[in-house]
């Protein structure tokens, strides 16, 4: 019994990650409004100090960078590029995966055929590749990240979708409908997609932490926004060159990224487990 | 009167693999006020038939070759598809086999039940509501169990509520294909009394689609046994409990206890219903039937009518 007891679920409200949440998009918003210093203001006679409980000042209470930039201030500044290129790639590949799921799982035609074939292959091809091809072809910036991201993900949405329309359009009340004469426009817009909104809506709430990872990657590497507009991933990048004497440069950047993530994951199981799914 | 009639139709479904043969030379007619059964194993055409008798045999991709199906004198097959939204649901509709996926999981069944009855009648959204409460108390439907979402009910309950939604639009001919497939045996016995009662009080015409002698005995006044897209017997209830004529027919019968006496062993039928990739050239049954002779598997049989409501199409019945 006892055992029992333990293994029971329960399934409370992720308060913490919900205010983390909060932060992170209030500050993708309104986050220029609270900068404590220009982020971008180089001081190099201010270059590497430590964090405030380390030996710094509250002048910069996370310290600064190589070039005597405030670190706090490029953490909230880079927080809106993370939020914007991670919630675009969302919308894009989620509308994109979706339309093309609900078409190749309701018409089982053709054109299922070929938008299953380029899920597989979309799958299997390597999303930092496609971020390289790009930002040669358009530069890099947000657009080729959001286009990059959005691409790793259009097809993870497709085929769950696609399986879930295959379940969804046997049902009686789907073909009641169609003997009464309803048209496939109505029939997707008032019974398929409604009844896939949760599954929707679940996965989009687990895909953002993913996005967010994918767009600090991709800034790692240099393909998302040009310097010196800042962002997470090209913070953990300069820090990394000047990890002996100022750890902080990378580490807080690393920190904030881990945090948000965790939060949304946190939140989007939640969501999972409060909406019927497992875990 | 006659209120549908169905003439020498016969429907192939284009697949993948080639064409089925889906419904072969079927013709039968369904009177005002009565309840018509077709009965036949899985795969025989049944439900075919039926998506054919509401033309929806387009969509799903069944193209009527031959024949007609006529509905107060119109064919179906001819209606526009203006003509078949006012057809669907006002003047044929039919209940399906999974009461649990009958209705959409997101809204109310009110909401499911007072938008149906606005689809076909010109009436207020309190009076449909009125009209709502009616039909449900006639089928015992308790008034707030209306107000509940479909997963909240029993598969019982859901199909009492499919056959309100049915009825409230009164229509004039309802399909029922195996509606009690997917309930339980207790359940089952009530509902099919609920829905001759109904039946008769309604006036509406029923076909009802089994595989189940013993519900299409209770049920039905005349009856069709189908076989691989073909009738091959058509009588009242009595002439073919009684004298069952085609072979078929017959080993049917032997497979159950409908006459009441339990056997320790029940015969069944040997073999597999014929593949209906092909065109069969003979009887359907010739294969499995142990009165076979070469003429049947070279000749489609003649229909022959025994009495004005029993005919069936068999050789060896034509040749005595």
């Amino acid at each position: 019994m006892k055992k029992l007891y333990k293994q029971k679920q329960v399934n409370s409200l992720p308060i913490v990650s919900l205010v983390v949440i909060g932060i992170f998009v209030l500050n993708g918003l309104f986050g220029s409004l609270i900068l404590p210093k220009d982020p971008t203001e180089t001081d190099l006679v201010n270059k590497l100090l430590p964090p405030v409980f380390f030996g710094g000042t509250w002048n910069y209470p996370l310290g600064t960078d190589e070039l005597g930039r405030d670190v706090l201030s490029r953490i909230i500044a880079g927080g809106r590029v993370s939020l914007i290129v991670a919630a675009a790639a969302i919308v894009v590949g989620g509308i994109v995966g979706t339309a093309l799921g609900i078409i190749a799982g309701y018409y089982e035609n053709l054109a299922d055929t070929i938008i299953t074939r380029l899920t597989d292959a979309s799958l299997a091809f390597p999303s930092i590749l496609l971020a390289l091809l790009l930002s040669i072809g358009i530069g890099p910036g947000e657009k080729a990240a959001i286009i990059a991201i959005a691409f790793a993900m259009w097809a993870k949405y497709a085929r769950t979708v696609r399986s879930e329309v295959l379940i969804i359009k046997t049902a009686n009340y789907i073909t009641q409908a169609k003997i009464m004469g309803a048209g496939d426009l109505r029939i997707i817009t008032r019974h398929i997609l409604p009844n896939i909104k949760d599954m929707i809506i679940v996965m989009v709430s687990l895909e953002v932490g993913m996005s967010i990872i994918s767009e600090a990657s991709l800034s790692f590497l240099g393909l998302s926004v040009v310097p010196p507009t800042p962002s997470w991933g090209q913070m953990i990048a300069d820090g990394k060159n000047y990890f002996q004497n100022g750890w902080w440069v990378s580490v807080f950047p690393a920190l904030i990224t881990i945090i948000t993530v965790l939060s949304f994951q946190r939140f989007g199981n939640w969501l999972k487990v409060s909406k019927g799914g497992k875990a | 009167m006659n209120i549908l009639e169905v003439k020498n139709l016969v429907s192939q479904l284009n697949t993948e693999d080639g064409v089925l043969h889906i419904i072969n030379d079927v013709s039968f007619a369904v009177k005002e006020d009565e309840c018509f059964g077709i009965i036949g194993e899985s795969g025989c055409g049944k439900t075919m038939t039926s998506m054919s008798i509401l033309g929806y045999s387009d969509r799903i991709g069944l193209k009527a070759v031959s024949g007609e199906i006529l509905f107060k004198g119109e064919d179906v097959l001819k209606f526009s598809k203006k003509r078949l939204r006012e057809y669907n649901g006002k003047e044929a509709a039919i209940i399906l086999q999974d009461p649990m996926q009958a209705l959409d999981p997101l809204f109310t069944i009110k909401d499911q039940m007072i938008e149906t009855i606005r689809r076909h009648q010109k009436v207020s959204k309190k009076e449909a509501e009125k009209i709502m409460i009616e039909t449900a108390e006639s089928l015992s439907v308790a008034k707030e169990k209306l107000n509940c979402y479909p997963h909240q009910l029993s598969g019982g309950m859901l199909q009492r509520i499919v056959g309100a939604m049915v009825l409230s639009c009164r229509p004039k001919l309802i399909i029922a294909d195996e509606p009690t497939t997917a309930l339980d045996v207790t359940i089952q016995l009530q509902y099919l009394k609920l829905l001759k009662r109904l039946q008769k009080e309604y006036h509406t015409a029923l076909i009802f689609i089994s595989h189940d002698i013993k519900v299409i005995s209770m049920m039905c006044d005349r009856i069709a046994v189908m076989y691989a897209g073909e009738i091959v017997e058509t009588g009242t209830r009595d002439d073919l409990f009684y004298h069952p004529k085609h072979p078929y027919t017959q080993a049917l019968f032997k497979a159950t206890n409908i006459d009441g006496n339990i056997r320790e062993r029940y015969e069944t039928i040997d073999g597999a219903p014929p593949n209906l990739k092909e065109e069969i050239a003979g009887c359907p049954f010739a294969e499995r039937c142990q009165y076979a002779t070469d003429a049947c598997i070279s000749g489609k049989p003649e229909v022959v009518k025994i009495n004005d409501e029993h005919t069936v199409k068999c050789r060896r019945i034509a040749d005595e």
